[in-house]
């Protein structure tokens, strides 16, 4: 998605622009985003990693990634992964996923498409 | 001849019930999140020579650690009525142009054009091995019963 908004006071967290399929006249791009995980049956700490990859038939490049801690309290709460990523690189179109680890173990992925746009 | 009419955010005003007095926001308390809540983003091509070696050494260790690994452990979200508690040991693969994704304890494969499709192919395949053995529960032949007993060490039924 584009961004997201947190309310500071309430934590209330509005998605904005979500999208799948991102068009780019040229390559490479970078690209603000923001990534937004729902979570729940986790308690104690964790350490979350998020990689970006561009698939590359049976093959992964890997562009970008990061790695953040959070503490959960509560196993029958939810806990939210709110982040704007300041530029996300695409270097070409292609399939592009979100893969996102707990601990080292696969948790989930988003995938979305970069598409190159024609002049006609 | 063409216009355009175009609506700005200042245009729309909040539809509020006859009587009710407008609550007023307090100023700041949107914001956007900075990128400083990601501690540690970082585009791997972006690790240009100018930086700190301190820098450049964490960066080349994270991207170490974000390889792609041929086994991982694997435990999404297989379906709403199961939950895997304990993470299933899956080796990737590549499999006649696609990639395969194997989970040797229980000898059950994935199948797709890439990593993600052929875990989420796995995580369903899963999903129908359970639901099919456990319906069946009283009549498995001593071998399924033995899969049975293998995926219930890593899932749950959580909702019937």
């Amino acid at each position: 998605m584009r961004l997201i908004i947190i309310e500071q006071v309430t934590e209330k967290k509005t998605l904005v622009g979500v999208f799948e399929n991102l068009r780019a006249a040229s390559f490479p791009i970078v690209r603000p985003m923001g990534f937004y995980a729902r979570l729940t049956d986790l308690e104690g700490h964790y350490h979350f990693t998020l990689r970006i990859v561009r698939l590359n038939g049976d093959k992964e490049d890997l562009m970008a990634g990061a790695e953040f801690n959070f503490k959960s309290d509560d196993r029958l709460g939810t806990l939210e992964i709110a982040l704007n990523l300041p530029a996300v690189p695409f270097t070409g179109p292609g399939r592009y996923e979100f893969q996102l680890s707990a601990d080292d173990i696969f948790i989930g992925r988003a995938a979305m498409n970069v598409v190159a746009e024609t002049h006609s | 001849m063409h216009t355009e009419t175009c609506l700005t955010v200042s245009d729309f005003k909040p539809i509020e019930p006859p009587g009710m007095p407008p609550v007023p926001i307090p100023s700041g308390t949107l914001s956007r999140i900075s990128s400083a809540q990601v501690p540690e983003f970082v585009i791997f091509s972006d690790i240009s020579p100018d930086r700190t070696k301190e820098a450049v050494d964490r960066f080349s260790q994270m991207e170490e650690r974000m390889k792609r690994k041929d086994e991982l452990l694997f435990a999404p979200a297989i379906d709403a009525r199961l939950k895997v508690h304990t993470p299933f040991h899956v080796r990737i693969v590549p499999s006649g142009g696609g990639v395969s994704a194997h989970a040797p304890e229980i000898e059950e494969f994935g199948y797709g054009t890439n990593r993600g499709e052929a875990l989420d192919d796995l995580g369903k395949t899963i999903a129908e091995l359970y639901f099919s053995l456990a319906s069946e529960r009283e009549r498995l032949s001593p071998d399924l019963y033995g899969v049975l007993k293998s995926l219930e060490e890593h899932i749950t039924r959580v909702h019937p």
